[in-house]
């Protein structure tokens, strides 16, 4: 499929290095692994709480896109394309170790992670209650929910992004969205604050 | 105002962006945020500080290793590949078409002696020769691990996709329009694209037990331990197995057939739906009065899955028509969706049930 030359001309850095590496300078394919690195890693930990299997599939995810660089010209967008191949990665990896290790492991690669009100770090004037509340609010999202959540706020992902990552239509992604801002709606809307949400928890798709 | 120049205020304030943001905005809407937040790096940036303020809160950046440590691990692990990459090359070249390499070795002896004869005796000598012979020669290894697809891409358009666990080895021609030569291991899916005025096949595979030429057209390789399979999508396909390429008795494969063969004989020769074969490298699959049990067969040997239909009246459904999917759970979601069949799959993604589960 052709790319959408029109919807590329203003991005810059990542995109722009991703292009000019997939068109065969590959100088930036530093320039690509460091621009990217950071999201990646971000959203892999949410997945696996396992920092050396997040960067084991990062590695293995850019050590493919190295050997298939001549054969990445028709991607259209760099950043579902990595987001969806290091979900695969992690997820095969933890099923695979799910397998291996058996229910002792189950603990650690499930969805029981909560949020706890000291993975809430405060900008501007919360209170403490407040901050309970919102932990409280995030940990009653599903998983699909705080998937869907993390990638918008976080990564700034549209919803057509969400939905190729995913692997789920637009519709779900709207509901998803919905829901979950309904569920934190009593909480979040009635004035505007600020808080940085820093959580260690795991999506577990089920 | 122009959409472009949009602050964080403004799409704070703006109505259309505080629905998308929860989820309350319309299709139209939300296609409008997606173009304009996938248009640039700064609109994105934009948007994800406008989502933090409308929501009330946002996430803490990671606590993330040392990116120049890990540029430094992915450079050893590439360089580690390539020479492992170069060395199992340079041992198939001389184990699998070793006969071949002496023929061009030789041609190239040849080739560079006459032309360092001619160069003498008329110019000085160059290496210009050389160089060209190089080129006739090379050859290449593409293999694939688990659950890892690769597609190999020739200058006419002409394409290989590896299925897991396979390798191929092809050799190019010095000259377009040349037969590329592929010795194979495991699964491919081969796409041809030749010009009506070449009478040459665009791939000639080399399989264990015989040689598969094709003629414009789209087809499947499958080598398995006993026996190789041919399934062809489209076009025409020339099989001659190894026992019966003396006597000339070449197999022709025709549209939506399968051929299984050994190196003696043809085992099996029969018309399939090809699309369940091939949609792992096409994402296509083509439904003919296909009942959901012929279904959920073909969703258990190609995504090594467990399918159970839990609904027994669910048998007598037939499903028509092509469908384009990227994964098994949008295959899956497609079907449901078109059949209006619930299905599910379990917590650890090893069952798909389809029908209401009891």
């Amino acid at each position: 499929m052709d790319s959408n030359v029109t919807n590329k001309e203003h991005s810059v850095d990542k995109e722009e290095a991703w292009q000019q590496f997939v068109d065969g300078d590959e100088s930036c394919f530093k320039h690509v692994f460091q621009a990217y690195f950071e999201d990646l890693y971000g959203y892999g930990i949410k997945l696996s709480r396992r920092p050396e299997l997040v960067r084991d599939c990062i590695q293995e995810l850019f050590r493919s896109i190295w050997e298939r660089r001549e054969s990445l010209l028709h991607i259209e967008s760099p950043n579902v394309y990595l987001f969806v191949s290091l979900r695969r990665k992690i997820l095969k990896k933890v099923k695979r170790r799910r397998k291996t290790n058996g229910a002792l492991d189950n603990i650690y690669e499930t969805g029981y992670i909560q949020f706890a009100k000291e993975d809430l770090i405060i900008r501007d004037e919360v209170k403490l209650q407040q901050k309970e509340e919102i932990s409280a609010a995030l940990n009653q999202l599903s998983d699909r929910q705080k998937e869907v959540v993390y990638l918008h706020f976080y990564n700034g992902m549209s919803y057509g992004e969400i939905e190729s990552i995913l692997s789920i239509n637009r519709q779900s992604v709207r509901n998803h969205m919905y829901r979950a801002m309904e569920t934190l709606r009593s909480l979040l809307d009635t004035k505007i604050m600020k808080l940085v949400v820093s959580f260690l928890i795991i999506f577990f798709i089920s | 105002m122009n959409e472009n120049e949009y602050t964080v205020q403004d799409l704070i304030h703006n109505q259309s962006f505080r629905c998308m943001v929860k989820g309350t905005a319309s299709a139209e809407e939300v296609e409008r945020w997606n173009v304009w937040i996938e248009k640039s790096a700064q609109n994105r940036a934009k948007a994800k500080e406008a989502i933090a303020e409308i929501a009330g809160f946002t996430f803490s950046d990671p606590d993330t290793p040392d990116v120049e440590q890990e540029w430094k691990r992915l450079q050893k692990g590439v360089s580690q590949k390539k020479e492992s990459e170069s060395q199992s090359a340079a041992h198939r070249r001389s184990s699998t078409t070793e006969t071949l390499t002496w023929i061009y070795r030789i041609a190239a002896i040849l080739l560079l002696g006459a032309t360092i004869g001619v160069g003498f005796y008329v110019y000085s000598p160059t290496d210009t020769t050389s160089t060209r012979v190089e080129k006739i020669t090379e050859e290449k290894t593409v293999r694939t691990g688990n659950n890892e697809h690769k597609t190999v891409t020739f200058s006419d358009d002409s394409r290989i996709v590896l299925n897991s666990n396979s390798t191929v080895t092809y050799t190019l021609g010095g000259e377009s329009g040349q037969t590329i030569k592929v010795v194979m291991e495991g699964e491919a899916f081969f796409e041809a694209e030749s010009s009506s005025e070449n009478q040459e096949p665009v791939f000639a595979i080399r399989t264990p037990d015989g040689l598969i030429k094709d003629i414009g057209t789209k087809f499947l390789v499958t080598v398995e331990r006993d026996r190789s399979r041919v399934v062809l999508q489209e076009g025409r396909v020339q099989v001659s197995t190894d026992g019966q390429t003396k006597t000339d008795k070449n197999i022709t494969v025709a549209d939506g057939e399968m051929v299984e063969f050994n190196s003696t004989e043809v085992l099996t020769e029969k018309e399939v739906n090809t699309t369940f074969f091939t949609s792992w490298a096409t994402g296509f699959m083509q439904f003919d009065q296909t009942n959901i049990q012929e279904f959920a067969g073909f969703v258990e040997d190609r995504f090594d899955v467990r399918v159970k239909v839990v609904d027994p009246a669910l048998a007598n459904i037939k499903l028509d028509g092509g469908i384009y999917f990227r994964s098994l759970e949008e295959l899956v979601r497609s079907v449901s969706e078109v059949a209006d069949i619930p299905v599910y799959q379990s917590r650890d993604r090893e069952t798909v049930f389809i029908g209401n589960k009891q």
